[in-house]
């Protein structure tokens, strides 16, 4: 059996984790002391998340694609996205982006204000109370956003074949083998790659609530 | 044992990114040891390196991570982490973003470069997945200066990807409005576009089915209760069993019996489970399993032939490796190797 997909699929979700990490981080923190519009910027940050993957994988592959300005502005540098596993990152860092953006910024909001505000007082700056108040008080919900972001990043589909392809051994990916494997009507390695994505996807999610209710208890 | 602690509290995540990564890179290395004879796998090698880079980087992000956490060996001090987590991550993106432009020939879908190798994209329909993994290996075994890579989707999807600039030199299509399509927008190089191949629509039902049907006509009787279809709006295998009925005159009765799938492959699924009496799929479909059997073929004018085309893109019409391997599919050799699969042959 040819494992490619397996690798792929955890280089592509593990680099797409690590983007959304801190991009999630970042776009949760700034919307959470938005003043005003914050629903509006809130709305446009999700809408990865309830747009069908196609219509998401649609839109990249226009964006990225050589007609476009931004596509033969990167082509001309020698950057290619489409049909390449940076373009599968690419993919996974829109669709998984949402889900780690809304679990940090409803983690940074159930921050209690009168720890930060008391940080205020002891004439903390703004960057400290970020380090030392709000990430070790909002850690749970971030580790779990990111869980389940990468959970995402790995079972994303459908705007990868769009953007990335579906080559062999290149940008095949876990779920779009599954896909290709029911379409030529090969069950068995359809089943094998379901079991996979089973088992890693329940294995990292249970890791993910045993060590948060570890935490909780100990706190 | 403060410092287990500090652990499980704060670096479980990095730790386990760190155990992801690792694994990965181990698993990647032992890969590229078994198997780098085809070019398409030494690709693959290349790219596990880079994923490697990427998780040094992950490493280095969770060792400095871990003792920034040990030395402030305190819930509070995350700044220091945080910063260094930041700090080691951008060096790691540097680093990956060199690697990947020096490594760029091998990695790019399409390149004539210092390899000798000639890489052809060809765009072809999910339902030849197979087929073309043999030929692939056919063809590749006899031309050595050649590298073909497949890329598979509905042909929907394809038509979008050719008019969205993605790199292609052959579209494999499974219905001929893709082709037209992008025939018309001047994508396509107009002579070189052919009807390869010819699907056939065909009655199925479960290989141990007891209901009594023979044809298409068998449909309308009382004693078949349900039948699977694909949905006429949206599938075409759907729309030529519609076509099928509605010549025969029994389209009414037949629809409401009907259940309709999402996909012909669905509709397969529930013969081969006994869900429905009986469905109409191709006759691909029906070779590619023996839990089903054949009980009629749709009859020549009844509905629209199902055919798969071929063409070179408008952007590639210039190169002669891809007419050479155009050629090599219309040949009588290969052609029967399509007829293996179920195909046949446009008369």
């Amino acid at each position: 059996m040819d494992y490619s997909p397996l690798w792929i699929s955890l280089k592509v979700s593990l680099t797409a984790t690590a983007l959304t990490f801190f991009t999630g981080l970042l776009c949760a923190k700034a919307v959470s002391s938005m003043k005003r519009g914050k629903f509006l910027i809130d709305a446009f940050l999700s809408l990865p998340m309830v747009l069908p993957p196609t219509v998401v994988g649609f839109f990249l592959l226009i964006l990225f694609g050589r007609n476009s300005f931004l596509g033969n502005a990167l082509s001309r540098i020698g950057v290619r996205v489409v049909f390449t596993w940076q373009g599968a990152v690419i993919a996974a860092v829109v669709v998984s982006f949402p889900v780690m953006y809304r679990m940090a910024r409803a983690a940074f909001e159930g921050v209690d204000r009168e720890l930060v505000d008391a940080a205020r007082t002891y004439g903390l700056s703004g960057r400290m109370i970020f380090f030392k108040v709000y990430i070790p008080l909002a850690w749970p919900g971030i580790a779990a956003g990111t869980v389940l972001s990468f959970a995402r990043a790995l079972g994303e589909f459908g705007a990868t074949i769009m953007l990335a392809g579906n080559l062999p051994g290149r940008t095949r990916t876990m779920s779009v083998a599954v896909y290709t494997a029911m379409q030529s009507g090969n069950r068995e390695y359809a089943y094998q790659w379901v079991i996979l994505i089973v088992m890693i996807s329940f294995a990292v999610m249970a890791a993910a609530n045993f060590w948060t209710g570890r935490q909780y208890r100990q706190d | 044992m403060k410092w287990i602690r500090t652990i499980e509290k704060r670096l479980w995540m990095p730790a386990l990114f760190m155990l992801l990564a690792v694994g990965l890179a181990a698993c990647g290395k032992a890969d590229g040891k078994v198997g780098a004879d085809t070019d398409s796998e030494q690709a693959f090698v290349s790219d596990a390196e880079g994923a490697s880079d990427a998780e040094q980087a992950s490493d280095a992000e969770g060792a400095s991570d871990a003792e920034q956490a040990s030395d402030a060996a305190g819930a509070s001090d995350m700044s220091g982490a945080s910063d260094a987590v930041g700090a080691s991550d951008a060096a790691g993106a540097t680093d990956a973003g060199g690697k990947e432009g020096s490594g760029e020939d091998s990695d790019t879908a399409r390149s004539t470069d210092s390899a000798e190798k000639t890489e052809l994209v060809i765009l072809a329909a999910a339902s030849l997945t197979d087929v073309c993994e043999q030929l692939k290996a056919e063809y590749e075994a006899s031309h050595e200066d050649v590298t073909l890579i497949f890329s598979y989707g509905s042909s929907g999807a394809l038509q979008t990807q050719i008019e969205e600039g993605a790199p292609a030199d052959l579209f494999f299509s499974a219905s001929t409005k893709q082709m037209d399509a992008l025939t018309d927008e001047d994508l396509m190089d107009r002579d070189s576009v052919t009807q390869l191949l010819e699907n056939k629509v065909v009655l199925v039902v479960p290989a141990d089915g007891t209901k009594d049907i023979a044809a298409f006509e068998d449909l309308a009787k009382d004693e078949v209760e349900i039948i699977g279809l694909g949905d006429p709006e949206s599938v075409p295998a759907g729309q030529y069993a519609q076509e099928v009925f509605t010549t025969l005159g029994i389209w009414d009765a037949v629809q409401a019996k009907a259940n309709l799938g999402t996909d012909v492959r669905t509709v397969l699924s529930w013969v081969e489970e006994g869900e429905v009496d009986c469905g109409v799929v191709y006759a691909t479909d029906a070779g590619s399993t023996d839990r089903v059997k054949v009980v009629a073929q749709a009859l020549e004018g009844s509905c629209k032939k199902v055919v798969y085309p071929v063409g070179i893109t408008a952007e590639a019409a210039d190169k002669a490796e891809i007419r050479e391997f155009l050629e090599y599919l219309k040949s009588d050799a290969v052609l029967n190797v399509f007829e293996s699969y179920g195909f046949s042959r446009v008369e």
